[in-house]
C-alpha cells in the first residue's frame, strides 16, 4: 500500500511555507474578475465610485484577507467543524421559516438588529464541507452501496426542502446540483444518476403543479418573453436589447447609451453582466466568461493534486458553486433560463454572495495548501 | 492499511476521471453561453442596433386609462379627462437647455418650471420622460408636433387626469389618487412613468390594481436626434376596469346632514339581509377634488394636523369603546354557554365589589331585581358584571368575533381598523401583562380594552337581527367573473336565546322604561329595535355632570339598531357621536332619522348598476 507516503510523520507547515503553497494564479484571476465588477459598477453609477464601486472594492479586499486567513488556518479544524457547522446552518435555515423577514414575496432573511443575512448562502459552503467530510470517512468500496447513499441524500434533501418552503426555487436547485455533483465526483455509481435523471424528467408535471403562481409566471415568461414586454418579461427583453446593441466590440467603457437599463432595478446586481456586455461587446463578454472558465478549471486542477478525499471534494465543491452562480446568472440575462435572481460572483454588487464565494475559495485554498497530507485513520471517526 | 479499509489511490483515480467529466460539462456549459452571446450580439446584433451609428431601440410604455367608479344607481363618482401632456426624454434630447429654449418659443415655459425640469432630469434616469407642461390645448399640441423635427426628445402624450363627482358625501369612500412616492422592487414598470398615479385612500386605493389596468408598450428604433425611424412592435394597453359601489350619492347627501350638527361623528348602515353597505358617513369629511386639483402645503397641513382630521374615515377607521351596545354579545355568550338562563335574575343595588374594587352601575340607586330582558332594556351594568364574571372574558371575546367584531371585513377599503376583542391571550401578546378579573367586568359592558368601529357595530346588529353571518360588501369590480354570493350562513346560535335578545332590543325602543325610546319610528309597517351605549372616555365622567366636563372628556354617545317590516329585518345601522354624551338622548334620534330616510329611499329595491364596456 502506498498510502503511507501521503500522510503523517511530517512537521506541521510554518506560516511562511503555507503562504508559498497558495495557488497564486487563482488569486490573480479573482482580482481580474473583481476588477471587471468594480469598473462596471463605476459605469452604471454614471461614472461615480459611490454608491457601489468603492464598497465593492472594499468588500473584495476584505474577502481576499479572508482567503489568506483561511489558507493558513489548520485544516484539521475545518474537518472537525464540517458537521457542526452544517447542523447549525441547517437550524438557522429552519429558523428563517419561523422568524424570517419577508422580502419580495419570499422569506429568506434572518435579521439581527440592522444586520440581515441569508442562511441559505452559508449553506452552500457548509453542505460542501459536510459531504466532503462524509466521503473522507466512507471507504471507497462502500460509496455506491445503497445504505451509504442515504446519509448524503438526506444531507442534501433537508436544505433543499427548507429552501423550497421559503420559497426559493433557484437556491434549492443550486443545493441539489452541488450536492449531487459532489456525490458523483466521490464515485457513486453512474447508473444511479442516469436513473435519477429519468425519474426527474418524469416528475416535471408534478413539480409544475406544486409551484407558486409567481414561479409559474416566470417560467411562462421565460418560454415566451415577447408576449409581455412590459410586464414580467420586461427584464429579459431589456437585457437582450442592451446586449444585442453592444455588438461585437461594444460601445466602449461608460458609453452604454442603451441606458434603458435605468429601467432595471437590478442593473447593479443581477443584471450587471448586461451592462458589461453592452459596453464591451461580444469580445468583452466572452473574455469575462473565459475568466470564469479559467478560475473553475484551475480549481479543478488544484483538486486533482490533493491527497485526501476531503480536500479534493472541498475544492471541487467550491468550483461547482462558482460555476453554477456564473452559469445561471449569464444564462438568465441572456434569456436561456428563467429569471431566478442569482448574482454574478465577484461582479454583482452585494455582500452576501461575495462572502459565500470568498469563503468557498478560501476553504478550497486551505485544502490545497495542505494538499500533500492524508488523514491518519485514528484521527477520523464517523462524527468526531 | 491505514485508511479505513480503502485504497487511496483508487479513490484518487476515480475522482480524477469524474472531475474530468464534470469539468467537461462545465466547459460545455460555458460554450453554450458563449454561443448564446454570439447569437445575441453578433448575429442578431444588427437587428438591435445601429444601421446608422447612434440609432437605438427604445421601449416606451403606453399608459392605460384608469377605470371609473360608479355609485349604486350609475352616477359617475370618478373618471378621467384626457389632456395633452408635454414631455421631454433627456436621453433623446442630448443637451436639454437648447431644446428647452427652442420649446419656449412655441409654448411659454416660466423660469420655475424650467428649473424644475432640469433638476428632475438630473435626478432620474435619462430614459424616463420629464413632464414639462400639463393640460395643453389642441392648438398648442399641434404647433409643437409640427416642429417636432427641431425638438429632439420632445413629445406630446395623451394623459388622463382624475376627476371626482361625488363631493363630500362620497369623499371617504372613493378616496383619491396621488403620485407614487416609493417604488417597490416588483412594481410594474408603468408606475415609474412620469405622472403615474396610484390610489391613496378609499376605493381608489383598495381596488387600485383593478382600476389601474396594464400598460402597453411600443418598441421603436430612433435615430440620434430622437426621431422615430421605425416601429418594431407594439402592445396596446389594457385599460383599467370599472368599479361600482353599493352606496347611493343622493341618499348619502341626505344622510350626511344628520351628522353635521356634531363636531365628530360617524355612522354605518347595511342591508341586514344581503350585507350591501347602504351608507358610511364620517364627519367631518372632505371633497377629493380639492386633493387632486392641487392643494397648498399649508391647507394640507391644516387638514391633517387637526384632531378633527377630515381624512380619517371614522366609519371604518375610528375605533370606539362600544359601551352598552356590546351587552348583547355578553348576554349571548352567557346564554349559549349555559351559565345563565333568560329567567335568572340578579338584584342591582347600584354597585358590586370585586377584589376590593367597586364596580358601579350607571344608575347609582340601583335597578333592583333584573332578569335579562329588564337588564338589556334598562341597560343595568350590575347584571352584566355578574354574567360576564360567570362566562369569562375569552368566551365573550369569542362571541364578539362570531358577531363580526374584532376583525377586518373584506370591503376593499384599505386602512380599515380591526378593533379589539380582548381576552387573556390578546393581552399577553399585545401588552405583555396578565389578565385581571376586574377587566372581565369592564369587557362585559363594552368598556376597558374593547374597541369596535361603527361598521363592525352595524354588522353585529345585522347578525343579531338575522341570526346569520351577514358580511358587508361595498365595491364590485366590474369585468371580473361575477362571483355568485352565497346567502349568509346561520351563526349557529340557539333561536330561543336569539329571540330573547331581539325582544329585549325591541323593548329598549318601544317599551316604557327603555333607554332608547327616542329611536322609535313613526313609519307605519316598520319597527325599530336597538340598544343605547354611553361609553366612558375617562373616569371623570362618572363623577361629574357632563356640563362641567371639558368636551374631550365627555362620554361617546352610541346607538345600534335595525328596522324590520313584515318580511323581517331590513336595515341595520350604528351611530357614534364622539363626546356626544348620552347614547339614548343624542345618538338614538340620529339613527332613527337616518333609518327613516333609508326606508323612504329603499336603496335595496333597485339592482346594482352594471356599466357597459367603455367606448375608447
Amino acid at each position: 500500500m502506498s498510502g503511507s507516503t501521503h500522510w503523517g510523520g511530517r512537521l506541521p507547515l510554518t506560516i511562511g511555507q503555507k503562504l508559498q503553497r497558495i495557488h497564486w494564479p487563482v488569486i490573480g484571476i479573482l482580482c481580474v474578475i473583481a476588477g471587471v465588477g468594480v469598473a462596471s459598477l463605476y459605469s452604471v453609477a454614471d461614472g461615480s465610485i459611490t454608491p457601489w464601486a468603492e464598497r465593492h472594492a472594499l468588500r473584495f479586499l476584505l474577502g481576499l484577507g479572508l482567503i489568506f486567513w483561511l489558507a493558513i488556518s489548520p485544516r484539521e479544524f475545518w474537518v472537525g467543524f464540517a458537521y457542526p457547522a452544517y447542523l447549525v446552518v441547517l437550524a438557522l435555515l429552519g429558523a428563517v421559516l419561523f422568524l424570517g423577514v419577508e422580502g419580495g414575496g419570499a422569506i429568506r432573511w434572518l435579521s439581527f438588529g440592522d444586520m440581515r443575512f441569508q442562511p441559505s448562502e452559508l449553506m452552500k459552503i457548509t453542505l460542501v464541507l459536510a459531504l466532503a467530510r462524509y466521503y473522507q470517512w466512507l471507504p471507497v468500496e462502500d460509496v455506491s452501496k445503497p445504505q451509504w447513499l442515504v446519509p448524503p441524500l438526506l444531507m442534501i434533501a433537508l436544505p433543499v426542502a427548507l429552501t423550497l418552503k421559503q420559497p426559493d426555487l433557484g437556491t434549492a436547485v443550486l443545493f441539489a446540483v452541488v450536492g449531487l455533483g459532489l456525490m458523483f465526483m466521490a464515485g457513486v455509481n453512474f447508473l444511479y444518476f442516469a436513473g435519477a435523471g429519468l425519474a426527474s424528467v418524469a416528475s416535471l408535471p408534478l413539480i409544475w403543479a406544486h409551484m407558486h403562481d409567481y414561479q409559474r409566471r416566470r417560467v411562462e415568461v421565460f418560454l415566451n418573453p415577447d408576449a409581455d414586454p412590459l410586464g414580467a418579461g420586461y427584464h429579459i427583453t431589456q437585457s437582450k436589447i442592451a446586449l444585442g446593441s453592444g455588438g461585437v466590440s461594444g460601445k466602449g467603457f461608460m458609453q452604454g447609451t442603451q441606458s434603458q437599463l435605468d429601467f432595471l432595478p437590478e442593473k447593479h446586481t443581477d443584471f450587471i453582466f448586461t451592462t458589461f456586455g453592452e459596453e464591451w461587446g461580444f469580445v468583452g463578454a466572452v473574455f469575462l466568461l473565459a475568466c470564469f472558465v479559467v478560475l473553475v478549471m484551475m480549481l479543478l486542477i488544484m483538486a486533482l493534486s490533493c491527497a485526501s478525499q476531503f480536500a479534493r471534494l472541498t475544492i471541487a465543491g467550491a468550483a461547482l458553486v462558482v460555476f453554477l452562480y456564473a452559469f445561471i446568472n449569464v444564462a438568465m440575462v441572456t434569456g436561456l433560463v428563467p429569471v431566478v435572481g442569482v448574482p454574478l460572483p465577484l461582479v454583482s454588487y452585494g455582500g452576501t454572495s461575495m462572502l459565500t464565494v470568498m469563503l468557498g475559495i478560501g476553504l478550497a485554498m486551505c485544502a490545497y495548501v495542505h494538499r500533500g497530507r492524508g488523514f491518519r485513520r485514528l484521527d477520523l471517526g464517523a462524527f468526531f | 492499511m491505514f485508511l479505513r479499509g480503502s485504497d487511496p489511490d483508487k479513490s484518487r483515480r476515480q475522482f480524477t476521471r469524474r472531475a474530468a467529466l464534470i469539468g467537461g460539462l462545465q466547459a460545455a456549459g460555458f460554450s453554450l453561453l458563449a454561443g448564446r452571446l454570439y447569437q445575441l450580439q453578433v448575429m442578431d446584433g444588427r437587428l438591435y442596433a445601429p444601421l446608422a451609428d447612434d440609432n437605438r431601440i427604445t421601449v416606451q410604455a403606453i399608459a392605460p386609462l384608469r377605470g371609473r367608479i360608479f355609485d349604486r344607481s350609475g352616477k359617475i363618482l370618478s373618471d378621467n379627462i384626457e389632456t395633452f401632456q408635454l414631455q421631454i426624454v433627456p436621453a433623446l434630447a442630448g443637451k436639454l437647455e437648447p431644446v428647452l429654449d427652442a420649446l419656449a418659443m412655441l409654448h411659454p415655459i416660466d423660469a420655475q418650471t424650467r428649473a424644475e425640469v432640469l433638476a428632475r432630469a438630473k435626478r432620474q434616469a435619462k430614459s424616463v420622460p420629464v413632464i414639462v407642461a400639463d393640460g395643453l390645448d389642441w392648438q398648442a399640441t399641434a404647433r409643437i408636433n409640427m416642429h417636432a423635427a427641431l425638438l429632439p426628445g420632445v413629445a406630446t402624450v395623451i394623459a388622463g387626469r382624475r376627476r371626482y363627482h361625488g363631493g363630500m358625501a362620497m369623499g371617504h369612500l372613493v378616496g383619491y389618487v396621488g403620485p407614487v412616492e416609493r417604488f417597490a422592487l416588483d412594481d410594474p414598470p408603468m408606475l415609474r412613468l412620469p405622472g403615474a398615479q396610484i390610489g391613496k385612500a378609499g376605493v381608489e386605493a383598495g381596488a387600485d390594481v383593478h382600476l389601474r389596468g396594464r400598460a402597453g408598450a411600443v418598441r421603436r428604433e430612433v435615430d440620434a436626434r430622437g426621431r422615430v425611424v421605425r416601429e418594431l412592435g407594439r402592445r396596446e394597453p389594457q385599460h383599467g376596469g370599472d368599479v361600482v359601489v353599493t352606496l347611493d350619492t343622493a341618499l348619502q347627501d341626505v344622510l350626511r346632514t344628520h351628522l353635521e350638527p356634531f363636531r365628530r361623528a360617524a355612522a354605518a348602515v347595511i342591508d341586514a339581509q344581503s350585507g350591501d353597505v347602504v351608507s358610511l358617513i364620517s364627519h367631518p369629511g372632505y371633497d377629493p377634488t380639492a386633493l387632486v386639483e392641487g392643494i397648498s402645503r399649508r391647507a394640507w397641513q391644516k387638514m391633517v394636523g387637526r384632531k378633527d382630521d377630515p381624512l380619517i374615515d371614522r366609519a371604518t377607521q375610528g375605533q370606539y369603546p362600544p359601551g352598552s351596545t356590546f351587552k348583547m354579545v355578553t348576554a349571548l355568550a352567557a346564554l349559549e354557554h349555559g351559565v345563565v338562563t333568560t329567567r335568572d335574575s340578579f338584584t342591582c343595588s347600584g354597585a358590586v365589589e370585586l377584589g376590593g374594587q367597586k364596580f358601579r352601575c350607571w344608575n347609582r340607586s340601583g335597578h333592583g331585581p333584573c332578569n335579562l330582558h329588564r337588564a338589556l332594556k334598562e341597560s343595568c351594568d350590575v347584571y352584566f358584571y355578574e354574567i360576564a364574571q360567570r362566562v369569562g372574558a375569552s368566551r365573550i371575546a369569542e362571541m364578539g368575533r362570531r358577531l363580526g367584531l374584532g376583525q377586518l371585513h373584506p370591503l376593499g377599503l384599505p386602512s380599515q381598523k380591526a378593533g379589539v376583542m380582548p381576552d387573556p391571550d390578546w393581552k399577553r401578546g399585545a401588552l405583555g401583562k396578565p389578565w385581571y378579573d376586574g377587566e372581565t367586568l369592564h369587557a362585559g359592558i363594552g368598556q376597558g380594552y374593547v374597541l369596535a368601529t361603527p361598521l363592525q357595530l352595524a354588522v353585529m346588529t345585522a347578525r343579531l337581527a338575522t341570526g346569520r353571518a351577514v358580511t358587508p360588501t361595498l365595491a364590485v369590480e366590474i369585468g371580473q367573473q361575477p362571483e355568485p354570493r352565497p346567502a349568509a350562513k346561520p351563526l349557529g346560535l340557539s333561536s330561543r336565546h336569539l329571540s330573547a335578545v331581539q325582544r329585549a332590543m325591541r323593548a329598549v325602543v318601544n317599551e316604557p322604561g327603555g333607554t332608547g325610546k327616542a329611536a322609535a319610528i313613526a313609519h307605519s309597517g316598520f319597527e325599530m329595535a336597538g340598544k343605547t351605549g354611553t361609553s366612558q372616555v375617562t373616569r371623570l365622567s362618572g363623577l361629574r355632570s357632563p356640563e362641567t366636563l371639558a368636551w374631550h372628556h365627555r362620554d361617546h354617545a352610541l346607538f345600534v339598531g335595525y328596522v324590520s317590516d313584515a318580511s323581517g329585518p331590513r336595515y341595520a345601522g350604528a351611530v357614534v357621536i364622539e363626546h356626544g354624551g348620552s347614547g339614548g338622548k343624542v345618538a338614538a334620534p340620529v339613527l332613527r332619522d337616518i333609518l327613516e330616510d333609508v326606508i323612504a329611499a329603499e336603496p335595496s329595491a333597485r339592482p346594482l348598476f352594471r356599466p357597459g364596456a367603455r367606448a375608447t
